[in-house]
């Protein structure tokens, strides 16, 4: 653990100062690419000196560009997505997903808790330091699984009581924390508020497939509504657990071979 | 409470609802500590240990702080804060004390931390109502079933290795199927009734 954080460290630090010059370059390219009638005469050197003056007005060590919000947003879709990548709060896909209603509840509901506890840890970041930030991390993300908590017992009843105890254990789903550790403490409100959108989308997306393909053959419906009519045999095991496990082998392997052809075609 | 029932509760814990097969709790550690087998039966011991210690912890804190006060929607912080000090508690303490043990389970603890299956039998007993002896119980034998999944399961990846699959298969998916084969298993326990 200590170690990790020693290199998370690192890695930040050298992200304040390596980095910065070459996300400002990209920018600037970027911004060149723009606006075509500066991009011939407006020299590197001019382009350094100008920059300063308009990223202070900015302030952020990381600039949210174009480039970036599309790269953060591939990321938690599907490079880095959260159930079929990084293999993290599988309890609750796996749980919930028996239905898509469920499926949809669920994601939204961690949505919610991933942006705002993405966008406290990154507002905290600078102002908390060393051990004790896991632990307000973590006060955190529990104070906000149990608003989300109420607020669905009050909302949607129905959806609430049919979820059970997996609507306080998104709490220690391990995306919510993986990503305040690892991603929103070193990086810009806006960016981390991006990342917290893009892997909860990520989320929801896996869960609302594996929702639509266990409920349509493991019972024969979709969103409560008949589909298939009263001849359809449902597939009763996909419903179980055991289906679980196996819809979500089948998409990890798609998953995996989208990652592969998506890497030979940049090469 | 009898001890039958007690001894009931304990093998329906570890056999038939099984944390990681019936419930699907705990499946990130499962999934994450699961290469090898010295490396799962170590985090199985230690999300054990946790699991009693949390229950055993839980129990008084709910009946004689939660409950008089009246603020029982506070519970998922409140076990969750517990769970994280906790941890870091017995970390340190089998750094100084036992520093055998501190090399085999310790190193582990922190990552106890984000597993559904601790904060979920916590939840459980509370939904359930169990009083202080059927928690711990139900607690220790949940940690055992968790163990004996991930040992079987870990033994079933190593010989995983050495198996020829399709490319997009490799790795994590051919595991997640192997895993819904022991869970299609473990369900030949659901028949069984005891008492």
């Amino acid at each position: 653990m200590s170690a990790r954080r020693k290199k998370k460290k690192k890695t930040a630090k050298t992200g304040s100062t390596v980095g910065s010059p070459s996300v400002q370059q990209r920018s600037g390219t970027v911004r060149a690419a723009v606006t075509p009638n500066q991009s011939v005469s407006v020299a590197p050197a001019v382009k350094n000196e100008t920059r300063p003056k308009k990223d202070s007005q900015t302030a952020q060590p990381k600039k949210l560009d174009r480039s970036r919000v599309r790269a953060i947003f591939l990321d938690g879709l599907l490079l880095n997505n959260p159930v079929l990548t990084l293999m993290l709060g599988l309890c609750s896909a796996l749980a919930v997903t028996t239905t898509l209603l469920n499926a949809i509840g669920m994601g939204i509901a961690t949505t919610l808790v991933l942006v705002i506890s993405n966008v406290a840890a990154s507002f905290l970041q600078k102002r908390i330091s060393g051990s004790l930030r896991l632990f307000v991390h973590i006060a955190v993300i529990a104070v906000l699984v149990m608003g989300v908590d109420l607020l669905m017992q009050a909302l949607t009843p129905g959806l609430s009581k049919s979820l059970g105890i997996f609507v306080p254990l998104i709490a220690v789903n391990g995306i919510i924390l993986a990503r305040a550790e690892a991603f929103a403490s070193g990086n810009a409100l806006g960016a981390a508020a991006w990342d917290g959108v893009s892997m909860g989308v990520g989320y929801t997306v896996v869960l609302c497939i594996m929702g639509t393909i266990r409920e349509l053959l493991g019972a024969g419906t979709l969103l409560g509504h008949s589909v298939f009519g009263s001849g359809f045999q449902p597939v009763l095991y996909l419903a179980l657990p055991c289906g679980g496990f196996f819809t979500l082998a089948c998409l990890a392997a798609l998953a995996q071979h989208l990652k592969r052809r998506l890497g030979g075609k940049r090469e | 409470m009898t001890l039958f029932q007690l001894v009931s509760l304990a093998i329906s814990a570890i056999f038939v609802q099984n944390f990681v097969f019936a419930y699907t709790l705990g499946v990130d550690s499962f999934l994450a500590a699961s290469s090898k087998r010295d490396t799962a039966l170590c985090m199985g011991l230690a999300v054990t240990f946790m699991m009693g210690l949390a229950c055993v912890l839980a129990y008084p804190i709910t009946t004689f702080l939660l409950q008089p006060l009246g603020v029982e929607y506070m519970r998922t912080p409140v076990y969750f804060l517990m769970i994280a000090v906790l941890a870091r508690l017995v970390e340190w303490l089998l750094k100084r004390m036992i520093p055998v043990l501190y090399e085999t389970l310790g190193l582990y603890l922190p990552v106890v931390i984000t597993n559904c299956a601790v904060l979920g039998v916590v939840l459980l007993n509370t939904q359930n109502k169990f009083g202080f002896a059927e928690s711990a119980v139900y607690g220790v034998c949940s940690g055992l079933g968790f163990t004996l999944a991930i040992v079987l399961f870990a033994s079933l990846r190593e010989r995983l290795e050495f198996v020829e699959c399709p490319e997009a298969f490799q790795g994590i998916p051919i595991a997640l199927v192997a895993a819904g084969l022991l869970a299609m298993a473990c369900m030949g326990f659901s028949g069984l009734q005891i008492g």
